[in-house]
């Protein structure tokens, strides 16, 4: 059983590579739209960065964050951010309401691979992978400011929460993008995935109080395991029920888009095709 | 005149048909307003003014910004960047009308559309959070003057737009510059910050530019952050930087044209 699940991680890795390979690839045959998407992803980052500098320039914290914690957080927002971009949402999520109109899920379905992975995955888009880097920079910048040094465990665990921080947004994102289906037409769904994570990675988890507010952005929604919860175990240590909490919240989300998308992917009809 | 009024008698009808992506659009930009409070209400937890802004001054702000950008907006580039790099444009160029007219339709139709959905909602939330409120009282002259830089900075909007439109006479896709601009006017135009948070000599360029006009300017006549003897040297500003527009606008399209291949239409 773990032998046949690590022989199927294996060789979708291994397809995955492939893809990424090919995009590349592509993405060099024209370069000066590669170089123009790759300052556009970057200038993203820019933004964030001069709105705290802004904001910083006229308060000392905020929620106990200082100017050298949020910019942990941007950092680690940026990777997040340009990760599900690049992986999931620039040609393949945001592409799907499109695809389902013009009939071409059908390529997908044929193919001896699950839909799901084909129609989520397949189209990696490079400049936001690349974007990753100026997120890791500020990670560095940030700590080096703090004179942090990262405690090991606290490292391993605060990457394993940003991992299921990950999973959660994916998540989130396929549920969210698989009504396409059904709302044949609503070509904003995706964007609307994406958002519902995005708009809240990059700021702090103390904003969310009361049970109510805690009750939907620690759960329902969870978008605090994206950037701020991972930020803090990397500044104050390992927290055990951070980490127990992020790793079944990203298996319950990810249990539910699987459960969504075969429940929603049976609604579509091949229209065009 | 009568067939730029059907040519948007048309579009209102098409764009209808697309309502779906205007609530979609709405609910996007509700969860970017639901952040923005709530990260407004986490500062002025611990404080009670930023830069010379309460609590109820920046919740005031941030509503009004998306209601102006939703009055200022523009964003038809994409489309007609399409309709040129596809040969579409071909079709309209044999039609006895004016392009930049016809353009102007589209733009007007599209914000008809999106006001029919967008502006009871707006001002339903809108009054539910200012209500109970003590806010500034406000005038019918400061009234009168935000429509009027509304007005002025949805023309100022639209000349920039066909300006980036008409680029794709040259880039395969105006997409990045369609992004280009909303990095711009988040910084510059005072959609994540109010500009009187910016300090320095900084302020200076974000004076200077004119993106400030779309949605800064409006609110801030609204909260009474802009004083009424600024309103002439404003108005002269978005004049002048219209005409700028319109003039780089008209000389891509004489030159666009000229290397136009009509491939594909």
């Amino acid at each position: 059983m773990g032998d046949k699940l690590m022989r199927t991680v294996k060789r979708y890795l291994r397809i995955y590579l492939t893809f990424l390979r090919f995009d590349f690839i592509y993405s060099m045959t024209y370069r000066t739209s590669f170089l123009i998407e790759l300052g556009v992803e970057m200038f993203y980052t820019v933004t964030s960065i001069v709105f705290f500098n802004v904001l910083y320039g006229n308060i000392k914290s905020i929620g106990g964050w200082t100017y050298e914690g949020m910019i942990l957080l941007v950092g680690i927002e940026t990777v997040y951010v340009e990760f599900l971009v690049g992986a999931v949402f620039a040609y393949n999520t945001n592409m799907l309401p499109e695809r389902i109109r013009m009939g071409e899920v059908d390529y997908a379905l044929l193919r001896p691979l699950n839909a799901m992975f084909m129609l989520t995955f397949a189209q990696p888009y490079v400049p936001s992978f690349i974007s990753m880097l100026p997120g890791f920079y500020l990670i560095h910048v940030a700590l080096t400011k703090m004179h942090l040094t990262v405690a090991p465990i606290a490292l391993v665990s605060g990457s394993f929460v940003f991992l299921c921080g990950c999973i959660i947004g994916y998540s989130i994102m396929v549920m969210v993008s698989s009504l396409a289906f059904r709302f044949v037409g609503m070509d904003t769904l995706p964007r609307i995935g994406m958002n519902t994570t995005v708009s809240f990675s990059s700021r702090p988890h103390q904003m969310y109080k009361g049970l109510v507010m805690k009750g939907i952005f620690f759960i329902l929604v969870p978008v605090v395991f994206t950037a701020s919860i991972p930020a803090t175990i990397f500044m104050k240590g390992f927290d055990a029920g951070y980490v127990i909490l992020a790793a079944s919240l990203a298996a319950v989300f990810f249990f539910f888009a699987h459960t969504v998308w075969h429940k929603m992917i049976g609604e579509y009809s091949s229209a065009s095709s | 005149m009568d067939k730029y009024l059907t040519l948007l008698r048309g579009r209102l009808a098409a764009g209808l048909q697309y309502r779906t992506n205007i609530i979609g659009q709405l609910i996007l930009d509700l969860q970017g307003l639901v952040s923005v409070i709530l990260l407004w209400t986490l500062i002025f937890s611990e404080r009670s003014s930023v830069a010379g802004f309460s609590f109820g001054d920046s919740l005031l702000y941030f509503l009004l910004v998306p209601v102006v950008g939703a009055l200022t907006g523009v964003y038809i580039s994409e489309e007609l960047g399409y309709e040129i790099r596809r040969g579409v444009l071909s079709a309209n160029l044999l039609k006895p009308i004016n392009i930049f007219a016809e353009a102007f339709t589209r733009a007007l139709a599209s914000k008809f559309n999106s006001l029919i959905i967008t502006i009871p909602v707006y001002t339903a939330i809108f009054f539910f959070f200012i209500a109970g409120m003590h806010l500034v009282a406000v005038t019918a002259g400061q009234v009168l003057v935000a429509i009027l830089m509304t007005v002025s900075g949805f023309l100022l909007h639209f000349t920039i737009d066909i300006t980036v439109a008409w680029l794709a006479f040259w880039v395969g896709d105006v997409w990045a510059f369609k992004h280009l601009k909303r990095i711009v006017y988040l910084v510059f135009g005072g959609l994540i910050f109010p500009l009187d948070f910016v300090q320095g000599g900084a302020r200076w360029i974000f004076e200077f530019l004119p993106f400030k006009f779309l949605y800064y300017v409006p609110a801030a006549y609204l909260l009474g952050r802009r004083s009424p003897g600024e309103f002439g040297g404003d108005m002269l500003g978005i004049t002048l930087w219209s005409c700028l527009f319109l003039f780089i606008g008209w000389v891509l399209w004489k030159k666009g044209l000229v290397t136009y291949e009509a491939y594909g239409g």
